[in-house]
């Protein structure tokens, strides 16, 4: 634990920070006491791997108080109302989204505000009535996005529209799309037949312009999460009801930092044993998070049935799967040989077959997901999950060929976002013919950076890169402009633009901190 | 690796001449679509933006000379070896090149152009063949589309070519059936102004938009609006009659003059302004005809 007078001056820092608004300084607050209190108990290599960076808890904090994610079953709420908030269920869509508005600001997550705003179109269509026109519903759901973009600040934040198409799907995207705003991040969930062409090409045409939303393999997806799911901060995909406890992440670059020996010696003995360092930090937080803070013991959405303990998992996340093979490989280049591709494959394969068999206390059929982390900003020479490196990409289809054998094996999320020129905003449709190439050979979901455009993701979540220019005067409204601007400097990304922009964030602002 | 040898080609049918492929096009029809660029032309355009395309290599080895990281070589003489591998994308070769060839192109079976097709069809809309001088290289081409639409798994792909029109009307009989359209460029109305731009005039072009709109193979006719040449309201009332009379109702698309990638006497001439091309569709759009964003 660093000296006390570190803390206060850290406190002090965080308390005069011009760039903090109000609201970000009660919450960095809240993480500099948080952390005065000790890591949950590990091995002294566990803590070691910590220290050094081969596993990575993304700087939750030494004592996790709530889940990481939280994916509330909204429609079960709308309709049973709720007691501890003292509301009756809502008859009208306008009562709906009222209804919906107050309970999200109950909801934690990691960032201190929800991630997930629910499968709108579907919880809200029983609402629906024929003096509901597009007009009308312009109106609401205006009002609506602007009320979330306005009050929960954080780009982790995300809504989720299909794979069932009525008219509030529509309404959705051409409001999303007029606005371009950060909040809410935004998800389409596809199948070729529930959902149809006609929504995709909506939803094409709204990509070349604000580079949203992101589209969901639904078929895939839902065949991992029979009891349903959620699209929540950046593409993870998490069990409806419940969500994940935590986020621990394996650095396979410093993996390789640890090895010596032969191929075959990494995947029999160093890659499991880092594995299992892995296991155990997450699971001495999941266990702190249910036996010590006891959120599932407290939590009303818990007794009220909007979430289940037994639909919580944990996220193992992996990083630098493209560092890990050229560095066991070297002369070769991960995207541009086969060999690379291939020894990817039995990695990911190797990892996935560990986290598939190694019970975790407290989870969801009592295992973890995998998932291909997106990136913090702090990332500097690592790669994202498994994509390719940032500069190296090799032509749109072979990149594409190249990551989609991989999806099958993250359950709970694996992005690549795909840069297009501008060109292809006179002709959206080549978006949804890639769209579905990649969901014919088996991508959960795309994501895609159109050229030129002010709104742009970094890693998932979207940043305005006006924004980002007026943030090195004063503080932004909006939570993760911050660390989107981190992300903007570490990886040149005005720079690189329409490269791959690639890098998830610290969720927790501490980059904003750094800054300063 | 990629070794080519290059030598003559001939007729010969089941080989494609590839100056290049681009397996995610968005600007060669509708979607997403691959387009297989073809190396040859038999116009010799001055405001050719990709010229190294025009020519056919001939064997001279005058780039292998000035090749600094030893990707050209002769093996034996006559032909020309290239090293992908070796490249590092200089470009000097197609500079010196006397013949606005590109040593770097590779002869690829019909076998093989199918084979990369149907890899990357789940992508795709369609295929584009473009150039150079797409019917150039007819046979081939005539074979490649029918392959295409023999294939159970590549049928539902759109066929187009993106040519300059100069193919006889019996060339057109025989691609016309294998293709969904053709996108052709009249590059001037005046068969004068079409030869100073071209090389050659332009009767032949005329009639194959004529031929294949009558058999509804016309997909749109394009303008490259170039200030000083062909935005002259004379010869757009004249352009506009020709389409208006030989296509009615296709689509017409006017596409700005830029000097990058050209040659001469184009890479003096300025970058067409988006006011010229406003005006340029002003003018055609009071003579009847609409044209595309």
């Amino acid at each position: 634990m660093p000296p006390l007078d570190q803390l206060r001056e850290a406190v002090h820092g965080i308390i005069t920070s011009p760039r903090l608004t109000y609201r970000q300084r009660l919450h960095q607050l809240a993480l500099a006491a948080e952390d005065l209190l000790p890591y949950p108990k590990i091995s002294d290599d566990a803590e070691r791997a910590l220290a050094e960076g081969l596993v990575c808890d993304l700087a939750e904090g030494h004592a996790p108080y709530r889940p990481r994610y939280v994916l509330p079953d909204y429609a079960r709420a709308l309709r049973q109302g709720s007691d501890h908030l003292e509301l009756d269920p809502p008859s009208t869509l306008d009562e709906a989204v009222d209804f919906l508005q107050i309970l999200y600001h109950h909801v934690p997550s990691i960032t201190g505000l929800p991630v997930y705003f629910g499968d709108l179109d579907a919880i809200l269509a029983p609402f629906l009535d024929d003096t509901w026109t597009d007009e009308r519903l312009d109106r609401l759901f205006t009002r609506f996005w602007r009320f979330l973009d306005r009050t929960i600040p954080d780009a982790f934040a995300h809504a989720n529209i299909g794979p069932e198409v009525n008219p509030i799907t529509h309404a959705v995207l051409r409001v999303d799309r007029r606005l371009a705003q950060v909040v809410p991040n935004l998800t389409l969930k596809w199948d070729p037949d529930l959902s149809g062409d006609e929504i995709l090409a909506e939803a094409a045409a709204a990509i070349a312009e604000v580079n949203k939303p992101h589209i969901a393999n639904d078929r895939l997806i839902r065949a991992d999460f029979p009891e349903g799911y959620g699209v929540v901060s950046c593409y993870n995909t998490l069990p409806l009801g419940g969500g994940s406890h935590t986020l621990v992440r394996l650095n396979l670059l410093a993996s390789l930092d640890h090895h010596r020996g032969t191929v075959e010696r990494y995947l029999s003995h160093t890659l499991p044993e880092h594995v299992e360092l892995t296991f155990e930090v997450m699971e001495a937080r999941i266990r702190f998070l249910v036996e010590e803070a006891r959120f599932y013991d407290h939590s009303f959405l818990v007794t009220e049935g909007l979430i289940r303990p037994d639909r919580f998992t944990a996220m193992f996340g992996i990083f630098g799967v493209a560092e890990l093979v050229e560095g066991l490989l070297p002369g070769t280049r991960y995207g541009h040989h086969d060999d690379a591709a291939e020894l990817a494959h039995d990695v990911i394969d190797t990892i996935a077959a560990l986290v598939e068999a190694r019970p975790v206390p407290y989870c969801r059929n009592d295992r973890a997901l995998l998932h291909a982390q997106s990136g913090i900003a702090e990332d500097v020479g690592v790669t994202a999950g498994a994509r390719i490196r940032i500069g190296a990409e090799p032509e749109l289809v072979d990149h594409l060929l190249t990551v989609a054998p991989h999806h099958r094996r993250f359950p709970a999320g694996i992005s690549d976002i795909f840069a297009l020129e501008g060109s292809v905003r006179a002709n959206p449709e080549a978006i949804a013919d890639v769209t579905k190439g990649a969901f014919r050979h088996g991508m959960r979901e795309i994501t895609f950076n159109v050229e030129g455009s002010d709104l742009v993701r970094v890693t998932g979540y979207m940043v305005r890169l006006s924004d980002i220019e007026k943030l090195r005067r004063e503080a932004s409204r909006i939570n993760s402009t911050g660390l989107g601007a981190e992300s903007v400097e570490n990886w040149h990304l005005l720079d690189r633009v329409p490269r791959v922009i690639g890098i998830e964030s610290d969720p927790r602002m501490r980059s904003v901190l750094r800054q300063g | 690796m990629t070794l080519t040898v290059r030598h003559p080609l001939g007729r010969r049918s089941e080989i494609l001449e590839v100056a290049g492929v681009d397996r995610s096009s968005f600007v060669d029809g509708p979607g997403s679509r691959y387009v297989l660029f073809l190396q040859g032309c038999n116009f010799d355009c001055v405001a050719c933006h990709n010229p190294s395309t025009i020519g056919r290599c001939d064997g001279c080895a005058v780039c292998v000379d000035v090749c600094t990281s030893e990707a050209l070589t002769v093996p034996t003489a006559g032909s020309i070896l290239f090293r992908e591998d070796r490249c590092d994308s200089c470009g000097d070769c197609l500079t010196v090149c006397p013949l606005d060839a590109d040593p770097t192109i590779r002869p690829m079976t019909i076998d093989a152009v199918v084979a990369d097709i149907a890899r990357t069809a789940p992508f795709i809309s369609g295929v584009t063949v473009t150039g150079g001088e797409p019917t150039l290289q007819l046979d081939a081409l005539v074979r490649l589309f029918t392959r295409l639409g023999d294939d159970r798994d590549l049928t539902h792909l759109e066929r187009l070519v993106d040519t300059n029109g100069s193919l006889s009307p019996a060339g057109w009989r025989r691609l016309a059936p294998v293709i969904e359209g053709a996108m052709v460029d009249l590059k001037a109305a005046s068969p004068d102004r079409h030869r100073r731009l071209t090389g050659e005039g332009n009767e032949q072009v005329v009639e194959s938009i004529r031929l294949l709109a009558e058999w509804g193979k016309l997909t749109e006719v394009r303008l490259l609006v170039i200030e000083g040449e062909t935005d002259d309201e004379t010869e757009l009332a004249w352009w506009a009659e020709i389409v208006g009379s030989h296509a009615p109702g296709v689509p017409v698309r006017v596409m700005p003059f830029r000097r990058r990638g050209t040659r001469r006497r184009a890479h003096r001439w300025p970058d067409t302004s988006p006011e010229t091309i406003q005006r340029v569709k002003a003018v055609l759009a009071a003579a009847g005809i609409e044209t595309l964003l």
